[in-house]
């Protein structure tokens, strides 16, 4: 896997740190973004996640913060059981290199 | 971005919005177009003129312009049409997209109200926050005989400029002509043909076209594919020729 986790996620990070680029995240996973940026992370009738210029989100649902692509995708989704699957998944949607773990 | 996989355990169908709840929040979004800046014009011409000049030699810009203009119509286009065209785009090197200016009174003093930055997939293009261009249509109208085309959108403004064409482009499909006076006088004993592209685009430029046949000499409603959505920037993909598209609009 993974040599760095912390340069990974740094990475990843920076890729995606601003709307429209968590917004190509959200595209690819087919989830329905509206043009005020407002998407849904749980079951529900409305969406009320809300996409920040930093890449950010915030549900105003729960009130549950979600610091970039990584945990929206984790703690949110709950798309993959673990940290590295997702890191992994989305350094390929990225197109991020990884480096082998020696 | 490549193309992945979606994850094992994720339903994206529960993530679906369903159109009645999408309209709501789009009319939310679109209720504010009426309004003023909120941004300074020396702010905004100093952002604009921070951004990147574009060149088909990067290939970082040159993925992001295929999607906007074909190679062969910027090299075969007028010079004067190219420098104008040139003008008006800008490459973001922070988020890897192109960029477009939009502007008032095209016709005399060509003054930057907000810009717009590219989006994948066919979505509508993103435009500068606390700005709000999107009543104001962009006119330009050189010669006293020429067809005059009515298109929607800055990506076939950017194509039709490059191709050399006269014409009126309105902002967006929910846009209401709200100084018709004007308009009527730059279209008067001239072809008016307007380009639609779906449903959306009739519903807006049906009534438009009602305006401008008390004054223009023939006005029609022309459909460029025969299926599905197709404006004008798709149209051109079909050609290699300036003039083969001359002909095949003229047609």
């Amino acid at each position: 896997m993974f040599s760095d986790f912390k340069m990974i996620r740094l990475k990843i990070q920076e890729r995606t740190s601003s709307k429209e680029g968590l917004r190509d995240v959200l595209h690819s996973l087919d989830v329905d973004v509206t043009e005020s940026d407002y998407f849904k992370v749980r079951d529900e009738r409305s969406p009320s996640c809300k996409l920040n210029v930093d890449g950010s989100c915030y549900d105003y649902g729960t009130g549950t913060y979600y610091q970039d692509a990584v945990s929206l995708l984790f703690d949110g989704y709950k798309a993959f059981n673990s940290l590295p699957a997702t890191m992994q998944w989305l350094c390929e949607l990225l197109n991020i290199q990884q480096e082998a773990k020696q | 971005m490549s193309v992945v996989a979606p994850p094992p355990n994720f339903d994206a169908s529960l993530y679906k919005i369903d159109g009645a709840t999408m309209n709501r929040f789009n009319s939310m979004r679109q209720s504010n177009s009426d309004e003023e800046n909120d941004v300074a014009f020396n702010v905004l011409d100093k952002e604009f003129d921070n951004f990147d000049r574009i060149d088909f030699q990067n290939p970082r810009h040159k993925d992001e312009l295929d999607g906007v203009f074909p190679i062969w119509l910027y090299n075969q286009a007028n010079p004067l049409d190219r420098d104008l065209a040139y003008s008006m785009s800008r490459f973001d090197n922070r988020h890897g997209r192109f960029v477009t200016g939009c502007y008032e009174n095209s016709q005399f003093e060509f003054k930057l109200i907000s810009y717009k930055h590219r989006r994948l997939y066919g979505q509508k293009w993103r435009t500068r926050a606390g700005t709000h261009p999107n009543n104001t249509p962009f006119i330009r109208i050189f010669t006293d005989d020429m067809t005059i085309f009515v298109i929607e959108g800055h990506r076939d403004l950017l194509n039709s400029l490059l191709l050399g064409l006269d014409v009126i482009m309105i902002p967006f499909a929910g846009y209401k002509n709200s100084e018709p006076l004007e308009m009527i006088e730059e279209v008067r004993d001239r072809n008016v043909v307007f380009l639609i592209e779906d449903d959306k685009a009739y519903k807006c430029m049906k009534p438009l076209a009602g305006e401008f046949a008390s004054s223009a000499k023939s006005v029609l409603l022309k459909e460029l594919g025969s299926a599905g959505k197709t404006d004008l920037s798709d149209y051109i993909q079909q050609f290699s020729t300036i003039q083969e598209v001359l002909d095949g609009l003229s047609s």
